[in-house]
């Protein structure tokens, strides 16, 4: 040990009463640090494990189209395949549907609002639920029976509420994707405590039966909600690699005209395109101002001369869908163009917006490829969806879609989020949290170092003779402010470790009580219990602080000591 | 060869609205290895002159060389490190570092200096507590011991850098005739062993029949040299 050391520590242990005092105030501190940062982190935690992640999933695919608010993916295999082909499995632990409406129900002679949440698992997972809820009532395994109209698992609050018990009937009201109202029985299978209060609304019910309710065909979906193992580190990575590979293509559907072969291409329907299409397409029959409206329909001059069409007359054109066999619309030639683009081949172009609604509900089979993402004529013909930009926090999610809704297109939408962006807001709440206790902690320890500098100062008062001695003898000013520094550093430190120990076991004493809470801090609570998740590194960093704070705060008496003359100090007296 | 030389040395201190002379003019010189006594009543600069000899006061006016070197010249830094190398201090109240023990007091110098082994910073210690008698005090704190045994100890903590001069202002002032008697026998035996240079004040006659040399100043002036 060297000697500014050992002289800073046995001076530290000479002054035991006081340093102990001023020892106990600084772990004090130390102890709220941990204990409130600890708290701020298992509260986020909490919130984003069991609420956030849930609801929002890890990274979530979401569809929309037009101003609804139902969340729609229409060929669900395509888009989960894209998501297997570019998430390592190592990193995806699932993919689900995001499943879950608002409803009205009624139960014996009381009702309330809930949420109808659908839950897919197989029956080798029965024991799912038992993560999420204390089994009051009933069975989990009758989730899984086919013996009852709809069975649900209900909150004990939600069964209170509705005046239900097992084997009681619920009618609910429930709005479909089609915008219709959806009547329908619901059975009450199991009552359970829920471990968090966001899911005491809600109902839950297989994932197969409330796609069946709310509407959705059996190949569509709902957003579509991918769990990773290791949401921290890879969500935000795996969000911008899928972002990539879900860019749509051009709209262009092989069909047929009578017998003859053809291609269906949208236009997009917005001015802009529209010049760029005028520039190479040349409208040499029919009504141009037609042509180019909503619903137009044009078709080649080479086409048009196959089959022995005319401006005005009608025509159906069909196609091969995916799930529903041969589609067939009826189109009017609103036009006939040439072109000496590949647009002047066998193809029907047509307005998107008046092929949206018929390819989304009529998925073809398979999109042609027609045109390479640097052709000039690219962005002028419209995609399979739009793909919309990612987004960096909730509030501008919010916006994009607020404007995205006011857009009344009917192409569908795709757009891919993690919960970090979805639910930054939650994680903000994190940080301001912890600014709050940081604040707090920080104006306790400056009063607390406030104690350390006139500490300090009536030590350098008591041992100014030790201090002339110690320069008359040969010491460098540097080191005797060192001593000083390092016995402040020493009890600081010491005391810190002392307060972050004190903080473990607080937090351990007060997670191990549990709470019988449904208000407001049930929403915190995990399983009736405080969570509290120690943040290592953070109470690392603030230790770190504390240690800057208390050597900038010794350092001024610290060097008013190593500045004493020594003649002057060796004539102190008490 | 001397090893101090002061010339026309004085010092006025500020109190309240006059100035105290201490010093009015001293000149003199003190050879390598001496064993000088400043004797002198109270009040009559005795250690107002050990301090600027020690470097750890400046004069007013007048000039100090330590082997040739003239001091004034010298940083705050060039001075303690002198003081560190060449300069022990005896205090009349012995000023030993409490929380330290004996071993760690003598230690303490050569310490400072960083540039002396483990083994070597050892034996020395080793020697001079030896050479002071306190072998079995080595563990001890400086409240543990007696007021001669302290001094002792600061003698060997004076000693130990293997300084040119050591100072030492009323050594015996605190202790008992026969205390006294003994470390001024000590302070002799180790001048003459190690052929250090050591100069103390005092103003005790008896203390006198020590000295080799003995220089006696009043009201901050030499008034007589044997």
């Amino acid at each position: 040990m060297g000697l500014v050391t050992r002289l800073s520590w046995r001076n530290l242990v000479r002054q035991k009463k006081r340093n102990l005092f001023l020892g106990i105030c600084i772990g004090f501190g130390m102890m709220i640090l941990v204990v409130a940062n600890s708290f701020s982190h298992g509260m986020v935690d909490v919130l984003i494990n069991e609420v956030v992640s849930y609801a929002f999933g890890h990274l979530v695919v979401d569809g929309t189209q037009g101003n609804s608010y139902f969340t729609m993916i229409r060929d669900k295999e395509r888009i989960v395949k894209i998501i297997e082909e570019n998430i390592k499995p190592e990193d995806l632990l699932e993919i689900n549907e995001n499943l879950g409406m608002m409803g009205r129900a009624v139960g014996n002679g009381e009702a309330d609002n809930v949420v109808v949440v659908g839950v897919t698992i197989e029956e080798d997972e029965k024991y799912f639920f038992n993560d999420f809820f204390t089994l009051l009532d009933g069975n989990f395994d009758d989730y899984f029976s086919t013996d009852y109209e709809y069975p649900v698992i209900v909150s004990s609050a939600m069964a209170k509420s509705l005046n239900v018990k097992v084997h009681d009937t619920i009618k609910i009201r429930i709005p479909m994707v089609t915008g219709q109202i959806q009547a329908a029985k619901l059975t009450v299978i199991a009552i359970a405590d829920a471990s968090n209060t966001f899911m005491n609304m809600v109902l839950f019910m297989q994932g197969y039966r409330v796609k069946e309710l709310l509407g959705y065909k059996p190949w569509e979906s709902a957003s579509l909600q991918v769990t990773l193992r290791d949401p921290l580190k890879t969500a935000k990575y795996y969000a911008d690699i899928l972002h990539e590979k879900l860019k749509p293509g051009v709209i262009c559907v092989a069909g047929k005209i009578g017998r003859a072969d053809c291609q269906l291409v949208a236009f997009k329907h917005h001015d802009q395109a529209k010049e760029a299409l005028r520039a190479e397409v040349t409208i040499v029959a029919g009504d141009p101002e037609k042509a180019w409206e909503k619903r137009g329909v044009m078709v080649s001059k080479a086409l048009a001369q196959k089959l022995g069409l005319k401006a005005g007359d009608k025509f159906n054109y069909s196609y091969q869908t995916k799930f529903r066999g041969i589609y067939e619309e009826e189109f009017t030639v609103d036009a006939i163009y040439d072109s000496r683009t590949k647009l002047g081949a066998d193809v029907l172009l047509v307005n998107e917006e008046r092929i949206h609604d018929i390819l989304n509900t009529y998925l073809p089979a398979e999109f042609q490829e027609f045109l390479a993402e640097d052709d000039p004529l690219y962005t002028a013909l419209a995609t399979e969806w739009k793909l919309l930009r990612r987004s960096k926090d909730s509030q501008e999610l919010e916006k994009l879609y607020k404007n995205e809704r006011k857009n009344k297109s009917t192409q569908s939408r795709l757009n891919i989020i993690t919960m970090y962006e979805g639910a930054s807001d939650i994680l903000k709440l994190e940080a301001v949290l912890n600014l709050l206790t940081m604040n707090a902690v920080l104006i306790l320890f400056f009063i607390i170092l406030i104690g350390v500098v006139n500490t300090l100062r009536m030590t350098i008062k008591e041992r100014t003779r030790e201090i002339g001695t110690i320069r008359a003898i040969g010491m460098q000013k540097r080191d005797v402010r060192n001593v000083f520094i390092m016995e402040t550093l020493f009890l600081t430190a010491l005391s810190c470790i002392a307060g972050v120990t004190l903080g473990i076991v607080v937090i351990k004493v007060l997670g191990a009580f549990t709470f019988n809470s449904t208000g407001a801090l049930s929403i915190i609570l995990k399983d009736g219990r405080l969570v509290f998740k120690l943040a290592p590194l953070s109470i690392l960093g603030n230790f770190l602080l504390i240690l800057v704070i208390a050597c900038v705060t010794a350092y001024f008496p610290a060097r008013h000591a190593a500045n004493l003359s020594a003649v002057e100090a060796l004539r102190h007296y008490e | 060869m001397n090893v101090i030389e002061v010339q026309g040395l004085k010092k006025d201190y500020p109190l309240g609205k006059t100035i105290v002379h201490a010093l009015r003019g001293i000149d003199f010189s003190v050879e390598e290895g001496a064993f000088l006594s400043i004797v002198g009543p109270s009040g009559s600069g005795k250690t107002t002159l050990l301090n600027i000899i020690g470097c750890i006061d400046h004069p007013t006016a007048g000039r100090v060389r330590i082997h040739d070197q003239e001091i004034s010249e010298l940083n705050d830094k060039q001075i303690t490190d002198l003081r560190l190398h060449r300069i022990g201090f005896i205090f009349q109240s012995f000023n030993l570092i409490p929380v330290l023990n004996v071993w760690e007091n003598v230690e303490f110098p050569l310490l400072l200096m960083k540039d002396k082994r483990k083994e070597e910073i050892a034996a020395r210690v080793e020697r001079l507590i030896r050479a002071v008698g306190l072998l079995d005090y080595m563990a001890h704190k400086p409240a543990e011991l007696s007021g001669g045994q302290r001094q002792r100890v600061a003698i060997a903590r004076a000693l130990v850098g293997n300084p040119d001069i050591v100072l030492a202002d009323e050594p015996t002032a605190n202790l008992d005739s026969e205390t006294s008697e003994s470390i001024l026998k000590l302070m002799r035996e180790l001048n003459e062993a190690e052929r250090t240079t050591f100069i103390f004040s005092t103003h005790d006659p008896e203390v006198l029949k020590y000295a080799g040399k003995i220089v006696k100043i009043k009201d901050g002036m030499i008034v007589g040299q044997e």
